[in-house]
């Protein structure tokens, strides 16, 4: 089953010498770390709603988390031009999926695979989607988190995490994950990182969304804030022993 | 090159004299020496009483790792030690050669060291050398001025915080710190989250490892603790041990060749006349 979207585009990335204009070197506008667990009911993935433009905060209302089919979720880090292309070729993959009608649908195992196939090979032609992607998800029962990287690393895991998660929240998943967390406290453990990077990562903002899936269905929820801590008695006066020192 | 010696003020700080003929030598392609490094997890925090410093005990030279048991948290006063990160002998030539100077300086004023004074030698030293000398530090101690958690860069600039961690383990300890950390810790908890900070650097960064070291520092009393957490022991040891005896390797043939004594003659000479 070939969906059309994949042949289009490698007719683009053409083996010429001309290749040069379409070879994707650097990300432009990117998204910063993703977060995901598996809790008992499901899983839950989180991230921030930051574009960044380089150095500067360009858009703070970047919808990073996205449903696929009944039984998916996604999430992406990097550039963002290359996520909503994801996006383009899993609505295909979908699409043709439904019109089968046959009362099967692709579930996050498919999705996982997919995604892989489309990375790898990109990666092999040098023109790679500068992406790392978080694949979540419930199908009868079964949990899955998954995460494919731009050069098609792929792997699965209870916990997962993209760019400085991978740094910062994953020491704290690797101590503190449970098997039978309930949404309550994977929300907790996702804030207690969120949170951290907040403090630690530039790129970060204060506004996130928490996604979760589970037999039921999936559910993203409205941008909300975290609240973050500054009162410490030594910042009020950092050199108050030290003077002339920073 | 000519040169009068009233002009030119004393040359002091780094020659870079050289650095064209290293530039020139690695475009030949020779490789420069590889040094030891200490990839590392240093770690600090002001708790109530003083201040606790923690580190890792693991030296690495590229990949591999070159001393399992080394000692990061340095000496610097009987109430300051030092943490060090980057390249190893850097931190300890530039913790030693402070620590002399700031024991010179007892010597003349009398007093206790402050740690502002051990911060204000590192800098200007490390300065000077823009950055050449390639150690990273967390200073703490407790003098009369109270309790002190300072971090030093290599290129000289320093800050002053409730809770520091430096190296390539910083990540993974500042994540424990950040969503761990109060102010007003007592003792036991201190040290507890030092340690949680300290193992998070060992189990999650490659250049971290082997065993946890601990300086808790409060006014009149400094504590040491050496290798205060092992988790990483050495699980498969044979418990019969090695033994080697007679019968284990098969003996092919067997050639003795005596040694030939030596006649040595001793001649008598004069005392040496002086």
């Amino acid at each position: 089953m070939e969906p059309v979207g994949l042949s289009s585009a490698s007719s683009k990335d053409s083996t010429s010498l001309d290749v040069g204009s379409e070879r994707n070197r650097y990300p432009y506008v990117t998204g910063t770390s993703v977060l995901g667990v598996k809790y008992k009911d499901g899983v839950a993935l989180a991230a921030d709603l930051g574009g960044s433009y380089g150095s500067t905060l360009r858009y703070k209302s970047v919808e990073r988390i996205k449903a696929i089919g009944k039984h998916t979720l996604l999430g992406a880090s990097g550039e963002i031009s290359d996520f909503q292309e994801i996006l383009r070729y899993l609505d295909e993959l979908i699409l043709y999926d439904n019109m089968w009608d046959d009362g099967n649908s692709l579930g996050p195992k498919e999705i996982h695979n997919y995604l892989n196939r489309v990375m790898y090979n990109r990666r092999n032609k040098f023109n790679p989607l500068w992406n790392s992607l978080v694949i979540g998800g419930v199908k009868n029962g079964q949990k899955y988190l998954g995460m494919v990287g731009m050069i098609g690393t792929h792997f699965e895991d209870n916990h997962v995490a993209t760019g400085f998660g991978n740094h910062l929240a994953r020491p704290i998943f690797r101590d503190e994950w449970r098997e039978d967390m309930t949404f309550e406290e994977a929300v907790r453990l996702l804030e207690k990182c969120l949170r951290v990077l907040l403090y630690r990562d530039r790129s970060a903002i204060n506004k996130f969304q928490i996604a979760k899936i589970t037999d039921e269905g999936v559910t993203i929820s409205q941008p909300y804030s975290l609240k973050t801590f500054w009162g410490f008695s030594a910042f009020k006066d950092p050199t108050k022993g030290a003077e002339g020192s920073w | 090159m000519a040169r009068d010696a009233a002009d030119l003020p004393p040359r002091g700080g780094f020659s870079f004299d050289l650095c064209r003929r290293n530039d020139m030598l690695l475009k030949k392609g020779v490789q420069m020496p590889s040094f030891r490094k200490t990839g590392t997890t240093i770690v600090g925090l002001v708790f109530q009483d003083g201040v606790i410093l923690g580190a890792d005990t693991r030296a690495t030279e590229g990949p591999i790792v070159a001393d399992k048991n080394c000692e990061k948290i340095h000496y610097m006063a009987p109430n300051i030690y030092c943490c060090g990160a980057g390249t190893a002998a850097d931190t300890e030539a530039v913790t030693d050669m402070v620590s002399s100077q700031l024991q010179l300086h007892r010597y003349a004023t009398g007093r206790e060291s402050r740690v502002i004074t051990a911060l204000t030698l590192l800098k200007s030293h490390l300065f000077s050398y823009q950055g050449y000398i390639s150690a990273a530090l967390v200073l703490g101690g407790v003098d009369v001025t109270g309790p002190h958690l300072h971090t030093v860069y290599p290129h000289g600039s320093t800050d002053t915080l409730p809770f520091a961690t430096m190296g390539s383990g910083s990540l993974a300890a500042m994540a424990v710190f950040e969503s761990k950390f109060r102010e007003g810790l007592t003792r036991e908890e201190g040290i507890k989250l030092v340690c949680e900070a300290i193992c998070s650097g060992i189990f999650n960064d490659l250049g971290s490892g082997s065993n946890v070291d601990v300086c808790v520092i409060t006014k009149g009393r400094t504590e040491y603790l050496r290798n205060h957490q092992l988790p990483n022991p050495r699980t498969y040891v044979s418990s019969k041990g090695y033994s080697f005896v007679k019968g284990h390797t098969e003996v092919l043939s067997t050639k003795i060749t005596p040694l030939k004594e030596k006649k040595v003659e001793v001649v008598e000479g004069d005392a040496m006349e002086e």
